[in-house]
């Protein structure tokens, strides 16, 4: 039945939207990636993406990935973005700029992928950092590990891709949530398929057990995006429903987060 | 201006006196035996003896009235008087001596006594209670006073009679006061506190205590009080304490049903054992699930052959505020709209939110096995079974009925939504018909009919326009703007994307918003005492995130009409969740009591205002009400009432006369668009239960006032010698003797006779031709 009910509703999600054209499917979740020249393109990783996280979770994903420039305003139908980069990124119009800005402060989520092939692109990585202090006068910072990213789904220790060059994810922060995520490790590589529909690329060094890492990481960005904090909360649910006399949120115990 | 209170008993003893002095008065004597002897010479020359004789008579005569007036006799009356000062007979007319045992009231036994003191004389009734008023017809009288206050009737004692006309105060009475005595002098008092004891020695005489007993104790259960705080916090679990006193049962062996009731619907019962303590305190808690005013009435049940059944029940305010609203928020699966939502409720300062979301498909298996995840199991048992009163409003959010046996737990989710709980169910993919809600007794709990899902799976994708409905323009729930028409304009520059078919408007389904052709997207529903809300849609996150809509530069250069898509999601989402829990600021219709209780016998004025949603009056709206007994089961509703109508301000006074004592509630309903508004305030017309709350007598009161005013305590019939009454007091400093002269020689009388006598002997004289 809920796989119908997927079914149904990745199919509805082709109905074009009255104003923009694009596909929009309220009810699932879409991925949308933003088109830039400082990176390949990333449909067949964001297919494994959306396979997986229908194969693993409950979330209903939606048809195609959607390509985007950053300047469209339909950047604005798609909380979760994901830019790819393994070169570097051209300065971005003004017009991208304000429609990022208003996008994070909206709560959407970008997920920065360094993709470079041997190891993280300097050149992409020097350029986001211009450029997202374009759109958030702030400096990326590491995500604690015990932030609630590296268990909204799965228990993680480490962020790991194709590569794992570092173990971090960086980030930037909006009011409560990170509005953009960036990790240097080609999430994206480690997801990317073949034509004949398996893994394209090998992972170094840790093999298919780091593929699999790397495909939790993938669902707990998404679960993120989608949950924020949740899995906080949830850690405290039966607490919280046992002691409804008297619970507030000042009264209960810290969540176990690092931030 | 005090009459005088003295009844004089008079012993009268005459004795005659002579003002005159002595030694004149002998004088003349001799002078007048003098003038008889000239008399009796001068006579002689008439020549008849008759003559002589009349003469000198009548000059003896003459002599002798002078001398009398000389003499100045006086009759002197004696009076003694002896101290008999009113005493007052102050029998206890309250109602705790309606009670007694062998079919006889203590108050005809204290009417025996009384009419034994006022036997002997000298002795005047009062009764007392809530006051005190002299006389009465001692056949006539009943013990019927709410309250006993002995302090008040010694003080109106005092102000009435002068006193010097009291002899002594004679209180007849249980010893059960629940006046300013008794609030004075605590219960180990062993000395009348100071002002107490002024108003007792201003009297000056004695205050004598009858205390008036049981002959056996009475049996009797009483809730003496009902202590809890005046305010408190909707769903927040309260602490009460119940105090009962128990009579004449310590032989029993049985239990006591001890039971809470909130606007007279039950909260909890305890048993309580008889044996032991006759006084215990009884702790319960409970949660009030409402806000506004509500009656909290704590109720044993009667015992065989119980004394009185007035003392079992007692009542107290409580006003219920909201500190935060508390929503559970359950998500079939994570979305978008999930987020959101999460994050806007989150974002609120008063709500408390409790999220469980469904994360993994029935299909996960291996992937997400052991410890690798942090999924725990979804706590169906602990959110509807144990924690399901908890909270104010529930939302389904796109939520499956089928896979989490909801079936099983429905019981109890209907009970909560009937209850006055609120409950939203957010459309999607998964609900509604889509997720199998038809023909479910969740589905009785929805504002709309559910048909089967058909070709579309009950889930139909593609834009939609939102279009208000006429009720919906002047709805507190679906304003977006300032007035009706500022809010048609605010939907019609949204859009929503997929909507939940198979929604049919069921009768008292208030549609709010529909699509173009007229199908539910946002409808409202009562039930019973709750509500319950459908949004057919999934998609309200395209406002928060602001989807269409051009940021405030854009729309400026433009010129379109501006779009706040963020600011109404909020606004729809805030005002949806407070009309779900009765905020009564989103009520068109409210009500309010400005008195908690009401005496039994007075009219009961309702304030009700009616506004619409934007806050604006609705004027001339005709009112109708009706009186519901809600501890009848069903809640027994007398047939409504046509009602005043609002004024131009929206606001009328429903004024609803002669309720019976208990809790009522009252409601209110007017038209509106056709659609009934209801509104309903509990109203609790109470007889006072401090007087019979503890109805042992208690004589230590009495004797308290009696040892501070030098008086005596007996128990019953005071003895004949006790009460001073009729007979004479020697002690008294009022005892005297009034001495009442009465001059016998100047009354007109004596002259007219001096008169008389003269003339007669010189009309004689002259006639016999005495020179």
């Amino acid at each position: 039945m809920r796989a119908l009910l997927v079914a149904a509703a990745t199919a509805l999600a082709c109905v074009p939207s009255a104003q923009t054209g694009h596909a929009l499917s309220a009810a699932a979740v879409q991925l949308a990636w933003l088109k830039t020249p400082a990176g390949p393109d990333p449909t067949t990783a964001l297919e494994t993406w959306s396979q997986e996280m229908r194969l693993r979770t409950s979330v209903a994903m939606a048809g195609q990935p959607v390509a985007l420039r950053a300047d469209d305003r339909a950047i604005l139908r798609y909380p979760l973005l994901y830019l790819p980069g393994d070169r570097a990124l051209p300065p971005l119009s003004d017009g991208a700029v304000a429609l990022l800005r208003r996008h994070f402060s909206s709560g959407g989520t970008l997920l920065v992928d360094n993709v470079g092939r041997a190891e993280a692109s300097a050149a992409f990585d020097a350029s986001l950092r211009r450029e997202l202090g374009r759109i958030i006068p702030q400096q990326l910072q590491k995500v604690p590990p015990g932030h609630v990213v590296f268990r909204t789904f799965y228990r993680l220790d480490r962020a790991v891709g194709r590569r794992a060059d570092s173990h971090d994810l960086e980030g930037l922060r909006v009011g409560n949530h990170y509005a953009v995520l960036y990790t240097r490790n080609d999430l994206a590589g480690a997801l990317q398929r073949h034509s004949l529909g398996g893994f394209a690329l090998a992972v170094v060094p840790g093999g298919e057990t780091q593929r699999e890492l790397a495909l939790r990481l993938a669902v707990n960005l998404a679960m993120y995006a989608l949950c924020l904090d949740y899995k906080d909360d949830q850690t405290h649910v039966l607490y919280l429903l046992s002691h409804r006399r008297t619970a507030s949120p000042s009264a209960l115990p810290p969540p176990d987060r690092g931030d | 201006m005090p009459q005088s209170g003295e009844i004089w008993h008079d012993h009268l003893q005459w004795t005659l006196g002579f003002a005159g002095h002595g030694g004149l008065w002998a004088v003349a004597i001799v002078l007048a035996l003098a003038t008889l002897a000239l008399t009796a010479v001068h006579v002689r020359s008439l020549n008849r003896r008759m003559h002589r004789a009349t003469i000198l008579g009548l000059r003896t005569l003459t002599l002798a009235v002078l001398l009398v007036v000389l003499a100045q006799p006086t009759w002197v009356a004696r009076a003694d008087r002896q101290g008999m000062r009113k005493v007052v007979v102050l029998v206890d007319a309250s109602r705790s001596m309606a009670v007694g045992t062998e079919g006889k009231r203590r108050w005809d036994r204290a009417l025996g006594a009384a009419r034994q003191i006022l036997s002997r004389g000298g002795a005047t009734l009062w009764t007392f209670g809530s006051g005190a008023a002299a006389g009465g017809d001692l056949r006539l009288l009943e013990p019927d006073q709410p309250d006993t206050d002995l302090l008040g009737a010694l003080r109106k004692v005092r102000d009435t009679l002068t006193p010097d006309g009291l002899r002594a105060v004679v209180v007849i009475s249980d010893g059960l006061d629940n006046g300013e005595l008794r609030g004075r002098t605590g219960p180990e008092a062993v000395a009348l506190d100071g002002e107490s004891a002024e108003v007792v020695r201003s009297l000056r005489v004695p205050v004598h205590g009858v205390t008036i007993d049981d002959p056996k104790p009475v049996r009797d259960v009483a809730v003496a009080g009902l202590r809890m705080s005046q305010f408190g916090y909707a769903r927040t679990f309260m602490p009460v304490s119940v105090d009962l006193e128990l009579t004449g049962l310590s032989g029993d062996k049985g239990v006591l049903s001890l039971q809470l009731l909130d606007n007279g619907r039950p909260l909890v019962t305890q048993e309580v054992p008889i044996a032991g303590l006759q006084r215990r305190t009884i702790s319960l808690e409970f949660q009030p699930l409402h806000v506004g005013t509500h009656v909290i009435e704590a109720v044993v049940a009667p015992l065989p052959d119980e004394a009185t059944l007035s003392n079992n029940r007692a009542y107290a305010g409580l006003s219920v505020v909201r500190d935060r609203v508390r929503v559970l928020h359950l998500a079939g699966q994570p979305s978008w709209d999930t987020r959101f939502l999460r994050t806007h409720l989150r974002a609120a300062a008063n709500v408390d939110l409790v999220s469980f979301y469904i994360m993994v498909g029935e299909g996960a298996g291996a992937y997400v096995a052991g410890e690798e995840t942090t999924l725990i199991p979804f706590p169906a048992k602990e959110i509807f079974e144990d924690a399901l009163s908890g909270f104010d409003a529930i939302i389904l959010h796109d939520f499956p009925y089928g896979p989490f046996q909801l079936d099983q737990y429905m019981p109890q989710v209907g009970r909560h939504i009937r209850d006055g709980g609120g409950l939203l169910v957010i459309g999607g993919p998964l609900a509604l018909s889509a997720g199998g809600y038809q023909g479910t007794p969740l589905a009785d709990l929805l504002p709309v009919q559910l048909a089967p899902p058909g070709d579309d799976g009950g889930w139909a994708e593609g834009a939609l326009q939102p279009l208000l409905t006429p009720l919906g323009a002047g709805h507190a729930v679906a304003m977006l703007g300032r007035d009706p028409q500022e809010s048609a304009a605010a939907w019609s520059r949204h859009r929503l994307y997929g909507r939940n078919s198979g929604i049919l408007p069921r009768e008292g389904t208030a549609m709010l918003v529909t699509d173009a052709k007229g199908r539910a997207v946002v409808a409202l529903g009562e039930v019973e005492r709750g509500r319950s809300a459908v949004v057919a849609s999934a998609s309200l996150w395209t406002w928060a995130f602001g989807a269409d809509t051009a940021d405030g530069a854009e729309q400026k250069a433009s010129g379109a009409a501006e779009i706040d898509a963020r600011g109404d999601y909020h606004r729809l989402l805030d005002q949806l969740l407070a009309w779900l829990v009765r905020d009564p600021d989103y009520e068109l219709l409210r009500v309010e009591s400005p008195k908690q209780a009401v005496p039994v016998g007075q009219p009961v004025a309702l304030r009700v205002t009616a506004r619409d949603g934007a806050g604006h009056p609705l004027a001339h709206l005709p009112l109708r009400w009706e009186r519901v007994d809600p501890s009848a089961n069903p809640p027994d509703a007398a047939a409504a009432r046509p009602g005043p109508s609002t004024d131009e301000r929206g606001e009328a006074t429903l004024v609803v006369p002669d309720l019976p004592a208990g809790a009522w509630l009252v409601v209110v309903e007017v038209d509106w668009h056709g659609r009934p508004q209801r509104a309903v305030v509990p109203v609790v017309v109470a007889r006072p239960t401090a007087e019979v709350a503890a109805i042992q007598p208690d004589d230590r009161l009495l004797a308290l006032v009696a040892k501070a005013s030098g008086g005596t305590l007996w128990q019953g019939v005071p003895p004949a010698s006790g009460v001073p009454v009729a007979s004479a007091d020697p002690t008294d400093p009022l005892a005297r003797a009034d001495l009442v002269h009465t001059e016998l020689w100047s009354r007109p009388e004596v002259l007219l006779a001096l008169i008389a006598l003269l003339g007669a002997e010189w009309a004689l004289r002259r006639r016999w031709g005495l020179a």
